[in-house]
């Protein structure tokens, strides 16, 4: 199975969910992909951005928490089936212990008033990471003109229309395949001539 | 109270949900409010938001308040039991989405659809945070702290944890004002 690209090395199991467990137990509100992009793609080199890319796109197609689902495609690249479980457990399992403390917390306490300006500086300060995070993928993906096209296309349906994202995946998905189909590979052929001879004189 | 006979219930519940939320659990918040509060008398709608923002306010991906919905409705196995039936069934899905993809690595039309699918999902993310800035920085002091917040993640020189640390303290410190 070639589930990683060449030009990325596998990490073990051991490895995969030390490094997640952090992952999981630092990753406030939405700031998940940031966590992902730093420590697996520009730190440890266990994935590619693009591959990153293509698992959050799915993992918006498919039901369920976004989130769980790019948890459980990124852990198998990193390692099929085993890598995948793991990857779910580590990033799961802490803030679900904290979870379960909180509400035990909460019942016996019954009110929330105490740390309610917490978090909201909590979720500010993730509300700001996930921003810088996008604004820094979208200034490395977004350079050509198709590109530079369909993500505002996906901003404005997003954020300003409001229109469902399941929709808009496969909707501009579809419209964007359209504009990129010229990389679509030939059949099984030799490349023709003109564009070999093209290529030189050029 | 702690009810273990409806745990049956719960693990139905979260097991639907799972599969009914698409774009994330966020857009399943009503329905599942409806069932939860209204329905079955699970919870109180005040508990509802209190759980929701304990959710957000815990590390992970942000689907955690199912958890405090279990738990008052039968503790820890409760607690238990909605995050496993929410999250285990789509992610063998989802595993399954995963591996199908991985055998079309060599089709023809992999490029265009990897290269068509980026962008896309590149105003996707800046979408998401348009919308968690337009929900959460509500005045000067919040928009501040996300400015700054996104400020000191670009320079790549500050632990992300970090930053959180600070939002929380400059969070309570500003309520004082």
């Amino acid at each position: 199975m070639t589930a990683a690209a060449p030009e990325t090395q596998r990490p073990s199991l051991a490895q995969t969910i030390r490094v997640l467990l952090v992952i999981g137990a630092a990753s406030f509100g939405q700031s998940l992909n940031a966590y992902f992009q730093r420590e697996l793609c520009d730190k440890r080199g266990w994935i590619t951005e693009d591959q990153l890319l293509e698992d959050i796109s799915i993992a918006h197609v498919l039901p369920g928490a976004v989130g769980g689902n790019l948890t459980v495609l990124v852990g198998r690249r990193l390692g099929g089936a085993p890598g995948a479980a793991g990857a779910l457990a580590a990033i799961y399992g802490p803030g679900a212990m904290l979870m379960l403390i909180a509400s035990a917390l909460y019942l016996a306490s019954g009110r929330l008033e105490a740390f309610e300006s917490i978090f909201r500086g909590l979720a500010l300060a993730a509300a700001g990471i996930a921003a810088g995070n996008s604004l820094s993928i979208a200034g490395r993906e977004v350079r050509t003109w198709r590109a530079a096209a369909l993500a505002p296309l996906a901003f404005v349906a997003v954020a300003i229309l409001h229109i469902d994202i399941f929709l808009i995946v496969l909707l501009l998905g579809a419209f964007g395949i359209f504009l990129f189909r010229d990389e679509c590979e030939p059949k099984k052929r030799s490349l023709p001539l003109p564009t070999a001879a093209k290529l030189k004189t050029s | 109270v702690q009810n273990l006979q409806e745990i049956p219930r719960l693990i139905l519940v979260f097991f639907e949900l799972g599969f009914s939320a698409f774009g994330g659990v966020t857009s399943t918040l009503p329905q599942l409010q409806h069932i939860a509060v209204t329905q079955r008398h699970w919870i109180t709608s005040q508990q509802f938001v209190d759980v929701y923002a304990l959710g957000q306010a815990t590390p992970g991906p942000g689907s955690m308040m199912v958890i405090g919905i279990g738990y008052i409705v039968a503790g820890v196995p409760g607690g238990m039991a909605a995050l496993l039936a929410m999250l285990v069934p789509v992610a063998m899905l989802t595993y399954l989405v995963g591996s199908q993809w991985d055998r079309l690595q060599n089709w023809r039309w992999r490029p265009p659809v990897e290269h068509g699918v980026i962008p896309v999902t590149v105003g996707l993310l800046l979408a998401g945070s348009f919308t968690l800035i337009h929900n959460t920085a509500t005045d000067w002091v919040g928009a501040f702290v996300v400015l700054a917040a996104a400020g000191l993640f670009l320079t790549r020189r500050v632990n992300p944890v970090l930053i959180i640390i600070l939002g929380g303290i400059a969070g309570y410190l500003t309520s004082r004002l």
